[in-house]
């Protein structure tokens, strides 16, 4: 065990000329609910904390212009009590079932992205948004589509010396999102979560378009390809949307844990996946 | 018997402006706690202080082959570094289960003690482990103790085991037969048999355990936490081999909850800090982190169930028999006992049960260690008693109410293995008053075709106090200063049950001494004031309670005729009030100016109480569960608890106590388990361990008081914090059944067990 220095630099560049600095041997800390149970299980051997809780270019939402940039060391109650996530069920949805009000008080949006805990509520949520990582390094910055984003199980394609800087989406209207969870405890780890995101055909009968993606059954989270296609131009009727909702087994590859057996999550993804297509449906409904 | 008169029980401590007891005053300890002014265990501390740390075996079964702490000993920082057999206590060469001390290390602050116990090099020698209880006992079993080893425990008795098929790695044994129940059977119109097993729940203290150790010359010293001092200090003394009167137990300025965990030491707490304090010389801090809580200290016992009943198409019960076997995991600790003989007894403190045959046997096995956790025994034993008699009456087309209610005890039985009556039966009107508020606030039938909805009652009863006499004492001390205040030196433990507010309510009701006045200490084992037992088997308001009221009542004599002198009256006119002593005809002076020149600006009485019995208190509770067939989640929609408590004291904190209880125990049906896999914990934190909250219980809530007036407790008062689990868990298991048609037999119940019975792949 080496000894630790922490770090918490006020801006930007000093957090990128860190990690440049350190390579591996540095982390990223922002609210540390996962970094520090981490480090106190002794999984991580550092000799750099570099904190971003301090950092102004990395806290806070904008909205300009339809693009909602969302800075990494966010935290979850800030996430939760913006404007933009009023407009977003899925995310207000997601947000409140986060553990519980300490850790969504500490707790970060770049934080769970770069966890990659494929069980984080929000994870599932963000890529129904399509969203973008926006990373940063003292090379300069690049920008990943979110499902590119976790490459494994807990791992990402980050590189020692870069950051996750925003997380940015754009706005649609006429989308009506959700997030549902299944979970041993209220705010405990998912058992399946499914997100959706649904736009309807004028009229509100058809489904035009549909998004869905789900935590906990699969080495990372995951979209439901099979499961969008069969949701694209299907009639928004309980019997067709659990008959879309049923492919979702093709998408997903959960595994037996203490939270339950393989087959139990594939069923619940079924079962939420179907539950949140019609809640995001419902407040897709009389949209512009 | 005619059930359908409400029996209104005399009650000799009527509710009125005025009084101390039997309001619901608000408790005297709530400001500091609520401030954070409060000191617990882990705020104790010492000149020169150092912190320990311990290697704990990661195999369940294996003989510590070799130890070497010099390069932890090498770390700067590090004071001290002992292996597992120079520890001082009854420590062998052999770990027996998961968190089992290998080594421990003392340095000068806790990081470094856990660096320099990732320094030590050991090698172990896997043995063959065991498991199941259930195998542990036959002939093949690997060996983990000799049948009923003596590790000092308290309630080691001898036994004589009366079934050949329990050979090995006995830790206690108990049978009891009552009646014919080979002629109890014949009797029979309906017999139904059922298995049940219990699990592995953990106390889940926000306090984990935590002691600092020191050596006054040859006077162990240990400073905290410890429900039940008298016998720890008995347990800790024998355990490592030195005179009662050399173990002082001290407790910090205010203690942590315990719920059973904390009535006794822990091996690898005490004597592990008590041998690096002797090392070094220099005080040493253990505190537990929570994995260390889950894993070496205690979880309910996993205890195995047969039962077999027998009814008349009437539905008077004409037979039980009760097989009964509790894992006690890797060492013997004297909870076996309690889990046996409160097995056994529990089923005839609450039916008439003319013929009865009970066998129990407490087993070591490659586990973590069973342990005591709140309604010891009958919390488990209820569960699967009134599952089991929820099926007898739904087998026989019985309403299980009534079956209840023609087979409950009533006041004046005497139970054929105590020679003494129940006093204070209060059960039926439990029953009464539990199912008329439950018809009340329930929801009924759902308008969601989907869900599914049920609802179901149990009973239960669990036993106040000791009892015995001589091995259920208590003294207290009353200190009156002059200033008007009163230090009240107790064995009462506020764990935060309210026992600091309840012992200033009875106080104040004596001798009108305001609560806000009174401070409530915790005497130490080594005090002239003695106790047997401390705050655990619901004695505290009973018994402690008890010598509370008896030095308040000792003070109120003294006080009366000071003022009978003053006012030049009699003492029996004067009435105590509002810290003033006051005659009928409106005179009044202040307790403060009734002291003398020779008092020393104090005034000090001593009482105690002595319990002989143990008066159980009933319970009826009712759950209504939802269930969504589709996912198998249970929601708790209403839930009732009607208990007799005797007398409430403080009605506000009794509804505290049933709460809680209700949480506990919904954990024990639905919720948590401490899973083992080989003897591994899978889940030992608190991010995978599953802890309810607020928002797992009940969505409609009410207490019931049933007030049956206990003549030997203080104003009619019983045990409450132990007697409300039982109940809990098979009215939500029973609701469940009502709700799914399934029976399920092997708590916790988990959404996914629900849905697999609901697809038809469940058993039972």
């Amino acid at each position: 065990m080496t000894e630790l220095r922490y770090e918490r630099p006020g801006n930007l560049d000093t957090v990128r000329s860190l990690l440049a600095e350190n390579g591996s041997s540095a982390k990223v800390a922002a609210g540390g609910q996962s970094l520090m149970l981490m480090l106190r299980q002794g999984l991580l051997d550092l000799s750099v904390l570099v904190d971003i809780s301090a950092v102004s270019e990395l806290t806070g939402i904008e909205l300009d212009d339809g693009t909602v940039r969302i800075g990494a060391a966010t935290t979850y109650a800030d996430l939760g009590s913006h404007a933009i996530t009023s407009r977003v069920g899925g995310l207000a949805d997601a947000v409140e079932v986060i553990a519980d009000p300490q850790v969504r008080n500490m707790g970060t949006i770049g934080g769970a992205v770069c966890h990659a805990d494929p069980s984080l509520d929000v994870l599932p949520v963000l890529l129904c948004l399509e969203a973008d990582a926006l990373i940063g390094s003292t090379s300069g910055t690049r920008r990943l589509p979110l499902d590119e984003f976790s490459n494994g199980y807990m791992m990402t394609d980050l590189g020692e010396d870069e950051l996750l800087e925003t997380i940015v989406y754009e706005q649609r209207e006429a989308w009506g999102s959700s997030y549902v969870k299944l979970a041993a405890v209220a705010g405990g780890w998912a058992t399946v979560g499914a997100a959706a995101a649904v736009r309807l055909s004028p009229g509100d009968e058809t489904i035009e378009s549909a998004r869905v993606a789900l935590s906990a059954v699969d080495d990372t989270p995951v979209r439901a390809p099979s499961v969008e296609a069969a949701l694209r131009g299907a009639v928004l009727d309980p019997a067709d949307v659990a008959g879309a909702a049923r492919v979702v087994g093709e998408d997903i590859d959960p595994i037996d844990d203490l939270s339950g057996s393989a087959g139990y999550k594939t069923a619940m993804a079924e079962t939420l996946t179907e539950r949140a297509v019609i809640a995001a449906a419902e407040r897709a409904k009389g949209g512009p | 018997m005619d059930g359908s008169h409400r029996q209104e029980q005399p009650r000799t401590s009527p509710r009125r402006e005025g009084r101390s007891v039997g309001r619901s005053v608000r408790r005297i300890d709530s400001q500091d706690k609520v401030l954070g002014r409060s000191r617990y265990d882990p705020d104790v501390t010492r000149d020169g202080m150092l912190h320990a740390a311990i290697l704990r075996s990661n195999q369940t079964h294996a003989v510590v082959r070799e130890i070497r702490t010099d390069e932890a000993e090498a770390i700067p920082g590090v004071e001290c570094a002992v292996g597992r057999t120079e520890l001082m206590g009854l420590f062998d060469e052999r770990v027996r289960h998961y968190g089992d001390v290998i080594a421990a290390v003392a340095a000068v602050d806790e990081r470094t003690a856990r660096r320099a116990v990732a320094a030590i090099d050991y090698r172990l020698e896997t043995l063959d482990s065991v498991f199941d209880a259930r195998e542990a006992v036959t002939k093949r079993a690997p060996r983990i103790h000799e049948n009923s080893p003596d590790f000092q425990q308290h309630a080691r008795h001898a036994f004589d085991i009366q079934n050949d098929t329990f050979v090995k790695n006995v830790d206690d044994y108990h049978a009891l037969s009552v009646g014919d129940i080979a002629s109890g059977f014949d009797e029979a119109d309906v017999i139904h048999e059922g298995e049940y097993v219990s699990p592995r729940v953990s106390h889940c203290n926000l306090g984990s355990h935590c002691t600092v150790a020191e050596w006054e010359g040859d006077t162990l010293v240990l400073n905290q936490t410890i429900a039940s001092p008298s016998r720890s200090q008995e347990d800790i003394a024998r355990y490592l081999g030195m005179e009662l009167d050399r173990v002082r137990i001290q407790l910090p300025p205010e203690v942590t909850s315990s719920f059973g965990a904390k009535s006794l030491h822990k091996p690898s707490l005490e004597p592990v800090a008590a041998t690096l304090a002797r090392e070094t010389g220099r005080p040493v801090k253990l505190w537990f982190d929570r994995e260390e809580e889950f894993i070496a200290t205690e979880t309910r016992h996993r205890t195995y169930y047969r039962l077999k009943t027998g009814i008349t198409s009437a539905g008077d019960i004409t037979a039980l028999k009760l097989d009964v076997m509790a894992d006690t995991g890797g060492y013997p600790n004297g909870v076996g006992h309690i889990v046996l003989s409160n097995s056994l007894h529990r089923p005839l403190d609450l039916y008439r049960i003319p013929n009865y045959e009970y066998e129990g046997v407490s087993v070591f096995t490659n586990n973590i260690p069973g342990g005591e956790y709140r309604g010891i025994g009958s919390t488990q034993l209820t569960f699967a008693l009134d599952s089991h008699l929820d099926e007898v009456a739904r087998t026989a087309g019985l309403d299980p109410v009534e079956f209840r209610r023609r087979n409950m005890v009533k006041t004046g039985d005497v139970r054929p293995h105590t020679e003494l009556p129940i006093e204070s039966c209060g059960v039926e009107e439990c029953l009464d008053r539990g199912l008329e508020t439950f018809e009340r606030i329930r929801q009924g039938p759902s308008d969601d075709s989907k869900m599914l909805r049920g609802w179901g009652l149990a009973a239960g009863t669990h036993t106040t106090a000791y009892g015995g006499g001589d091995a259920d004492t208590s003294d207290c001390r009353l200190t009156f200063r002059s200033d008007g205040t009163l230090v009240a030196d107790t064995a009462a433990l506020e764990h935060g049950q309210g026992s600091d507010t309840v012992v200033a309510q009875i106080i104040g009701e004596e001798t009108g001494i305001p609560a806000s006045m009174v401070h409530v200490n915790r005497f130490a084992t080594t005090d002239e004031l003695k106790d047997a037992l401390g705050s655990v088997a619901s004695r505290t308001t009973y018994t402690i309670g008890a010598a509370v009221h008896d030095a308040a009542s000792n003070l109120a004599t003294e006080l009366r005729e000071r003022a009978g002198i003053a006012f030049d009256a009699d003492p029996d006119q004067v009435a105590l009030q509002g810290g003033a002593a006051n005659l009928p005809g409106g005179a009044s002076v202040s307790l403060t100016d009734l002291f003398e020149p020779s008092d020393g600006g104090r005034l000090v009485v001593y009482g105690e109480a002595r319990s002989e019995h143990t008066p159980p208190s009933y319970g009826v509770h009712l759950a209504e569960v939802a269930v969504d067939p589709a996912t198998g989640h249970v929601d708790l929609l209403t839930f009732v608890a009607a208990q007799d408590v005797g007398y409430a004291i403080n009605p506000k904190m009794v509804e505290g106590q049933l709460e809680g209880a209700i949480c506990h125990s919904t954990e024990f049906a639905l919720f948590s388990e401490l899973y083992l896999e080989a003897g591994v914990p899978m889940n030992a934190n608190l991010a995978d361990y599953p802890a309810i909250s607020p928002l797992e219980m009940p969505d409609q809530l009410a207490c019931e008081i049933i007030e049956s007036n206990e003549e030997t407790g203080p104003y009619g008062a019983k045990g409450i914090g132990t007697p409300a689990m039982a109940p809990v868990a098979p009215a939500i298991l029973n609701a469940l059944r009502d709700a799914t048609g399934t029976r399920f037999r092997a708590p916790p119940v988990t959404p996914e067990t629900v849905f697999e019975a609901l697809q038809g792949g469940g058993a039972t």
